[in-house]
Formats: structure tokens, C-alpha cells, sequence
């Protein structure tokens, strides 16, 4: 009983955030019987849903067939039905046929009433227009309000509700934007709809409401940096940030910092290479970027709270030395070295960038040896980085005296050792993903160099055919090696 | 539960702000501004009807006038005086790169100066899906005799009220 009572336990009830909704009244109204019954009820129904409504059919009709013919006693055909729930079986399907059907039915009739407003807009006054779409969003504000926080009694539906409010907000945004004869620039009107679904998000502490915020903001900033070259745009990515990941610490929401810090990472990059050079940019934002999420990912290991948080960060900070150490590899010789400290838009963006990461590694270092697990991860990808974007900036400094070859190379080499962090790893971590990241990254690298040097088609094949077997063999090795460690294990 | 019902309703109230200041420029200067006529001038016919509203362009879009502000950096402000001839038709008189104090019958309109044209916030008038194809005939038909009524406020900001070509009065 106490363990419901523990730190731990809320925060990991609230790490799955839209699940852990039907709980908060009970937590809060100390209903523990409630609580405890819920949490049960809710592991069965996890471990049931791997099991196949299929199996749990047979398993019925088995049942009888066992008892009738004295295999098992009646107790224990009703310990079997109640662990797999089988009685619940038939109401759950008809439940969704029925939800789907209503669902259906709502939607033709919402679709009904759109095309009927849309016939007759032009005839309908403009107050009225404006009050129609105003309520329509306050009814999905409302009823799901209602739904989820007042009456419990299907929370779920009642927060994908109040998401749908701020749906019909953005939708409104263009409304209000046509009926006013307003044309001004479409990002315009996706930031005021980030502005309006992250204020939404605070006081709820919805995250889906926040996702909506990033993902919109996201496809804003994206617009706006095609569509005009105002120089404020530099700091965008740092203010959203700075407006998004407060609410994924409050929440204890991974998805949120996850997609928080991809569309902030990814902006800057997507800036910084509207700014300088595609490859120079690529080859030093992108590293700057990894490196300040991977201290970040050092930092997060060592609390309590946001442990999940730390490998979230790890991976993508590996996305980004990934993409980093690709686009650099390449042997471009169009490169613009003595833009690099000139460009003014480039710098406002990676100068705070390396400036963050240079604090956080200050603190992070010296926990890099301490945990085993990190140590090589993190000195593998720090390498990575290192050997990516000091050789573009030395070249730059030196005024671009010196060639882009030595980029080139460093950056090939960087590839090598990123990949053989990943593969290292996956083994170390017994984590198959980790080690097939490593080697499709190698076999991407490699397939790179081949298309992008000229040599005879023979060589060609024998590469691509040695490659093709030694990827074969690489996964078998690797299977191999975890059933023998799974095998030491338990015994 | 009280708590969590305010930031709720405060929510709630910046969504409805938001939703408000989208055409609070436009309604105001659709209650406050002087109405004013305009005569409009082809636009490049390809890009006349896209999606829902058909683009229109003015006579004032590129007035003749002394001070060159084809010379301005795209999207610099630019103020344009206008005044009344006999048949009620508004047109442009002088450009200034800052306000200008007007006189009595002279309004000014604000724009911004795109290289070859100045844009003032009136060249998108969205059109009713069945009214579409008709309007945008008439409008290529007529694009010497259409005529447009907008509102001007004292800070020079537009807002178009009506689309009137030949005798056919188009509001929305």
C-alpha cells in the first residue's frame, strides 16, 4: 500500500501522462482501494492486450471442453477466466463496434453541417459566422472540460476533446483571417495557434495539447524562414524552447521534450544552412547541437525524476552527430569557409548553442567516467563530434587557406567511429537497435562513397557483395550473442 | 478542482484574445475610416483566382508620382496621399517615406513598397465558392471598369467593403 503513496510511483504516473488521467482523481481523493483496483485491473489488460483476442477465443472454448472432461476442476476454470479475462471478451468487441459506429455517425453528421454552412456562408452575416465558429470551438472546450475533469466519466474522450477545441482554434484563426479579407503571412497565423495550444497545455497539463504547440510552431517557423528573411527568425528556436520544455519538466512528459528538442535542433539547423553554407552549417551546428544533448543526457542520468528523459536525449543527439558526420562527408568543393564568422544569422544561433554546451559539459564531465554504460557511449559520440567540426573551423580561421580534404577525411573518420559506438553498444547494452542503427549507418556511409567516387564497376560489386555478407553475418553474430548472454543469464 | 477550472477559464479567454486580435485592425478601420473609391488595374491574369479569393490590383498599386519608391527596400512603408477627381475616383497624388500631415480632402494610405508595385492590404477579397467563376469572369472582362470601396483610417490602414463592376455591387 505504501508503494502508491511514493514519490516514485506518481512520477512514473505521470511520465504516461494521457494514461495516467482516470487515476488523478482517485490519487488526489485518496481512494486508494480505487487506485489499487484500477492499477490491477489496468497491468492485466497490458499484459492481456500481448495475447491475442484469437488466443483468448480458443482458450474459451477449450476451457469447457477441459472441464467437461475432468482436466481441470470449476475453480480453477474460473481462476483461468478470470486471469485472461475471458467473460470481458464479448463486451469489449461489441463496446467497439458500437463506438465505431457512433463515431461514424457523428462524423457524417458533422460533415452534413460543414457543407451546409459552407453552402449558404456568403448569405450569413458576419456576426453570426463569427459567433458560429467561436462556439464551436468553446463547445469542444467545454464538453471535454466537463468530461474529463469534472465528471471522470469518460476522461479520455473529454481530453481528446478539449484537443479538438484547440483544433477548431487554429481552424478559426483562418477563418477569422477570410472573413476579414486578411491575407498576411501564414505563419502568422500557425504561431498565434502554437501561442493559443501551449497556454491550453499549461493549464491543463495536457501533452498533447503541447505536442500540437511544437509540431505547429514547427511547421510556422519552417514556412516563415521559406516565405520572408526576417532576421528575428534567428531567435525563434530559442525562445520556443525556452516556452516548451518547462512544461515536458512539469509534466514529466518524454514526449514532449522529445519533440521539443528534435523541432528546436531542427530549426536551428534548417536556419543556420539558410544562413552559411549547406555543408558547413550541417557540419557545425548539428555536432554543437548533439554535443549539448548528449551533456544533457549525462546531466539527466544522475537525477531521479527524469531518468527516461536521459536516453531520449542520447538518441537524439546520436540522430544529430549522425546527420552532422554525413552531410560533412561529403567532398564538396564549393565550400565557403570565410563566411563562417562573418555571417551574422549563423552566429546568433550557434554561438548560444556551443555556449549552452560548453556550461553543461562543464558539469557533466566529470560524471562521463563514472557510469559504466555512459562512458563509452558518450566519449564515442564526443569524439565523433569533435573530429567533425574542429577541422571546418580550424580551416576557417586560417582564412580558408588550407583545402576542405582534411574536412573530408576527419568527417569519414567520425562516421567510422560513430558507427562503431553504436555497434560497441548495442552489444554492451544486449540492445538490438542500437546495433542495427550502428550498422545501417556503416552501410549508408559506405554505399555513400562508392556512389560518390567514381571507380570501375568491378570494384563496385566486390564492395557491395563483401558488404551485403558481412551485414549477414553481423546480425547473425549479434543474435548469437544475445541468446548466449540470455542463456548465461538464467542459469 | 477550483484551481485547475481558472487556468481553465484564463486559458480559455487567451485563445478568445487571440481569436480577436486577428481582425481587430480590419474592424476598426472598417467602423472609423473614411470611405474611399478605388479604380482597380489588371493583375497578371494566371494568378487572378487562387483558391478562395481573387487578387486585385489598383491603379495607386503603381502611382506615377515624383518620389521614387520603387527605390525603397522590399517591404519599407510607404505613404501615399490620395485625392478625389470629378467622378469620385480616388488617386494618388505625392508618396512620402514617412507619415505626411494631409489637408482637408486628401487621405493617406499606407503601403509597403514591393520593387514594382506598392501593396496596401487590399489585394485579396475571399469570394463565395459559387460566386466564384462569375466574379472572376466579370472582373477579367470588365478589369478596366471595375471600381473598389475601402475604408481608411487615420493611421492610414485599409479595409476593403465592397467590389463594384460596371453596376454590380459585390460585398462580402
Amino acid at each position: 500500500m505504501a508503494f502508491y503513496k511514493s514519490q516514485l510511483f506518481k512520477n512514473t504516473l505521470l511520465l504516461t501522462g494521457f494514461c495516467a488521467d482516470k487515476y488523478n482523481k482517485d490519487y488526489r481523493t485518496g481512494d486508494y482501494d480505487r487506485l489499487k483496483r484500477h492499477i490491477i485491473e489496468e497491468e492485466t489488460m497490458r499484459k492481456n492486450s500481448k495475447i491475442s483476442n484469437r488466443f483468448r477465443e480458443l482458450l474459451k472454448q477449450e476451457i469447457q471442453i477441459w472441464q467437461t472432461d475432468g482436466v481441470i476442476s470449476t475453480e480453477q476454470s474460473a481462476v483461468i477466466s478470470q486471469k485472461y479475462q475471458l467473460d470481458q471478451m464479448r463486451k469489449e468487441s461489441s463496446h467497439l463496434m458500437i463506438s465505431a459506429i457512433y463515431i461514424i455517425g457523428a462524423v457524417l453528421i458533422g460533415g452534413g453541417v460543414i457543407s451546409f454552412v459552407a453552402a449558404h456562408w456568403e448569405t450569413i452575416p458576419v456576426f453570426v459566422k463569427v459567433s458560429m465558429i467561436v462556439a464551436f470551438m468553446l463547445v469542444g472546450h467545454f464538453i471535454g472540460y466537463y468530461l474529463w475533469q469534472i465528471s471522470g466519466a469518460n476522461a479520455r474522450l473529454g481530453h481528446a476533446m478539449v484537443l479538438l477545441g484547440t483544433l477548431v482554434f487554429g481552424a478559426n484563426i483562418g477563418l477569422m483571417a477570410q472573413i476579414f479579407h486578411i491575407k498576411s503571412n501564414f505563419y502568422n497565423g500557425f504561431f498565434a495557434w502554437a501561442i493559443g495550444a501551449i497556454i491550453m497545455a499549461y493549464a491543463l497539463q495536457s501533452a498533447p495539447n503541447a505536442a500540437l504547440a511544437v509540431l505547429v510552431w514547427f511547421i510556422g517557423f519552417c514556412g516563415g524562414l521559406f516565405d520572408s528573411q526576417e532576421q528575428i527568425f534567428a531567435f525563434y528556436p530559442f525562445i520556443a524552447a525556452a516556452v516548451f520544455l518547462p512544461f515536458a519538466y512539469f509534466n514529466r512528459s518524454g514526449f514532449v521534450f522529445a519533440a521539443s528538442m528534435l523541432a528546436t535542433g531542427i530549426a536551428i539547423v534548417i536556419h543556420t544552412i539558410e544562413g552559411a553554407d549547406f555543408f558547413i552549417s550541417s557540419g557545425v551546428t548539428a555536432p554543437g547541437i548533439a554535443l549539448l544533448l548528449l551533456a544533457t543526457a549525462i546531466l539527466l542520468k544522475r537525477t531521479a525524476d527524469f531518468g527516461a528523459f536521459s536516453s531520449i536525449s542520447m538518441v537524439i543527439a546520436a540522430i544529430f552527430i549522425a546527420f552532422g558526420a554525413y552531410i560533412s562527408s561529403f567532398h564538396s568543393y564549393d565550400m565557403r569557409f570565410t563566411e563562417l564568422f562573418t555571417e551574422r544569422l549563423w552566429l546568433i544561433q550557434a554561438i548560444p548553442v556551443y555556449l549552452l554546451a560548453l556550461a553543461a559539459w562543464l558539469f557533466a564531465f566529470k560524471y562521463v567516467l563514472a557510469d559504466f554504460q555512459v562512458r563509452w557511449i558518450s566519449m564515442g559520440l564526443l569524439a565523433a563530434c569533435v573530429l567533425v567540426t574542429a577541422p571546418i573551423l580550424i580551416t576557417a580561421a586560417s582564412m580558408g587557406l588550407s583545402d576542405s580534404f582534411w574536412c573530408v577525411v576527419s568527417a569519414n573518420v567520425a562516421c567510422v567511429i560513430l558507427a562503431a559506438t553504436l555497434v560497441a553498444n548495442g552489444f554492451l547494452l544486449l540492445d538490438r537497435r542500437v546495433f542495427w542503427a550502428g550498422v545501417l549507418f556503416s552501410a549508408l556511409v559506405i554505399t555513400s562513397r562508392f556512389l560518390e567516387y567514381e571507380t570501375e564497376l568491378l570494384t563496385k560489386a566486390v564492395v557491395f557483395v563483401t558488404c551485403g555478407i558481412i551485414l549477414i553475418l553481423a546480425g547473425v553474430g549479434f543474435e548469437n550473442y544475445l541468446k548466449r548472454r540470455r542463456i548465461a543469464n538464467e542459469s | 478542482m477550483n484551481h485547475k477550472a481558472l487556468w481553465f477559464i484564463a486559458a480559455i479567454a487567451a485563445q478568445l484574445l487571440i481569436l480577436a486580435a486577428v481582425p481587430a485592425q480590419k474592424i476598426y478601420t472598417r467602423t472609423t475610416g473614411k470611405t474611399v473609391l478605388l479604380k482597380t488595374a489588371p493583375v497578371d491574369p494566371y494568378s487572378i483566382m487562387s483558391g478562395y479569393y481573387v487578387t486585385l490590383g489598383y491603379e495607386i498599386s503603381s502611382p506615377e508620382v515624383s518620389f521614387d519608391w520603387r527605390k525603397l527596400t522590399e517591404g519599407a512603408p510607404v505613404w501615399v496621399i490620395l485625392k478625389a477627381d470629378s467622378n469620385g475616383l480616388w488617386n494618388a497624388v505625392s508618396a512620402h517615406d514617412k507619415k505626411p500631415a494631409v489637408s482637408a480632402g486628401e487621405v493617406v494610405i499606407k503601403g509597403k513598397a514591393q520593387r514594382w508595385r506598392i501593396e496596401y492590404g487590399i489585394e485579396t477579397y475571399f469570394i463565395p465558392e459559387d460566386a466564384r467563376e462569375k466574379i472572376a469572369q466579370d472582373l477579367r472582362k470588365n478589369s478596366r471598369n471595375a471600381k473598389v470601396e475601402v475604408k481608411v483610417d487615420a493611421s492610414g490602414n485599409t479595409a476593403i467593403t465592397k467590389l463594384i463592376i460596371q453596376d454590380r455591387i459585390y460585398s462580402y
